[in-house]
């Protein structure tokens, strides 16, 4: 066995998943290697120190400050209720509002477009400013679902936060 | 009266069983706790961060899915969710000028202010200066015990890149302890 089998193996020895012929090997190669047992020493030292490390023991204020909130939640009515999609669900009026806003500004912007002649139009449709459009649209609805996934969404903050 | 396994207790809890959900959390909660501990600076944060995955694994409890895992990984994957979120919350604050002022109040005594001897001071501290992703593998696998098909599941990629984050993770830990790489503000 070579330095760089070694420490494959010592990789292995740290995620306990080295076999038995695996270590006996190693442990021939140790007794040959001092710059590999120095190693294999200083990690099995390191490890031994995390494994010491104590759990800390919880306040009874801890305690007392997850009671009074369990005792909130059971009251609401959002345990054991699958709702589906209740990111989207959980989007207040006032977001509804903005999206039809966004809907209807689109409506109307295709709607316009309709009105222009054929020629005009073709090219248009693939134009710099219906893409760049499009890709303004498409950010604006991934922000909007990325923070509508975490638990205290509102599109008001989103804004303060950007004019932050 | 027998010891009832965390996915008996799960399926009681999920039916509404509140004892059962006080047994969990009364085996959880220190583990939780240390885990975030570990992963966040200080410790009031680090609290309030094991409360809310405390809290959001209750009311997601009928999620849990005993078929994709034990209870003990889908419980420590929720709370390295709340830990990565709240991380990039206060790196979000720091960064955003206008956050200043709420980034002072959340900062309170710092963890190593908790009763605690030399030695694990210092690997605590040393444990913060490993990149993120290497740190939740070893916190999870060397402190928490965790196996490396559990620690997986909780962070949600596969068992080789987490042996590959827990050896990668442990070296550097051990080059921070010798004082080969010095902490931060040393």
């Amino acid at each position: 066995m070579n330095c760089r089998n070694a420490r494959n193996v010592i990789r292995s020895i740290l995620t306990e998943t080295a076999t038995a012929q695996e270590t006996t090997t190693f442990q021939k190669h140790l007794m040959d290697c001092p710059g590999c047992s120095r190693l294999y020493n200083g990690l099995t030292e390191t490890t031994a120190l995390l494994g010491r490390l104590p759990h800390p023991k919880v306040s009874a204020e801890f305690d007392e400050r997850f009671a009074r909130r369990l005792r909130a939640a059971k009251t609401s009515s959002t345990r054991t209720e699958h709702i589906p999609f209740r990111a989207i669900t959980a989007i207040g009026q006032s977001e509804w509002l903005w999206a039809f806003v966004a809907g209807a500004a689109v409506i109307v912007f295709t709607l316009l477009q309709a009105q222009l002649p054929k020629e005009v139009v073709g090219p248009l449709i693939f134009s710099r400013i219906n893409i760049l459009a499009m890709l303004v649209i498409i950010m604006i609805a991934s922000t909007i679902i990325r923070h509508a996934l975490e638990s205290d969404f509102r599109l008001s903050n989103v804004f303060r936060r950007a004019i932050r | 009266m027998a010891v009832l396994t965390d996915e008996e207790l799960v399926y009681h809890a999920a039916k509404g069983d509140a004892a059962a959900f006080d047994n969990l959390y009364e085996r959880y909660k220190n583990p939780v706790v240390s885990f975030a501990r570990g992963y966040l600076e200080y410790r009031n944060l680090a609290e309030d961060v094991a409360q809310d995955a405390l809290l959001s694994a209750y009311l997601r409890i009928w999620q849990f899915d005993p078929e994709r895992g034990s209870f003990r990984a889908w419980l420590f994957g929720i709370v390295h969710n709340q830990c990565r979120q709240e991380a990039r919350r206060r790196r979000w604050l720091w960064w955003n000028t206008a956050g200043t002022e709420e980034l002072e109040k959340t900062i309170e005594i710092p963890s190593h202010c908790w009763p605690d001897n030399d030695t694990n001071i210092g690997v605590r501290a040393a444990l913060r200066c490993l990149p993120e992703k290497h740190r939740s593998a070893v916190i999870l696998t060397k402190v928490q015990g965790l196996s490396i098909e559990e620690c997986a599941q909780a962070l949600g990629i596969t068992q080789n890149n987490v042996k590959q984050r827990v050896f990668r993770g442990v070296m550097a830990l051990r080059k921070i302890l010798k004082g080969e790489t010095p902490l931060p503000g040393a």
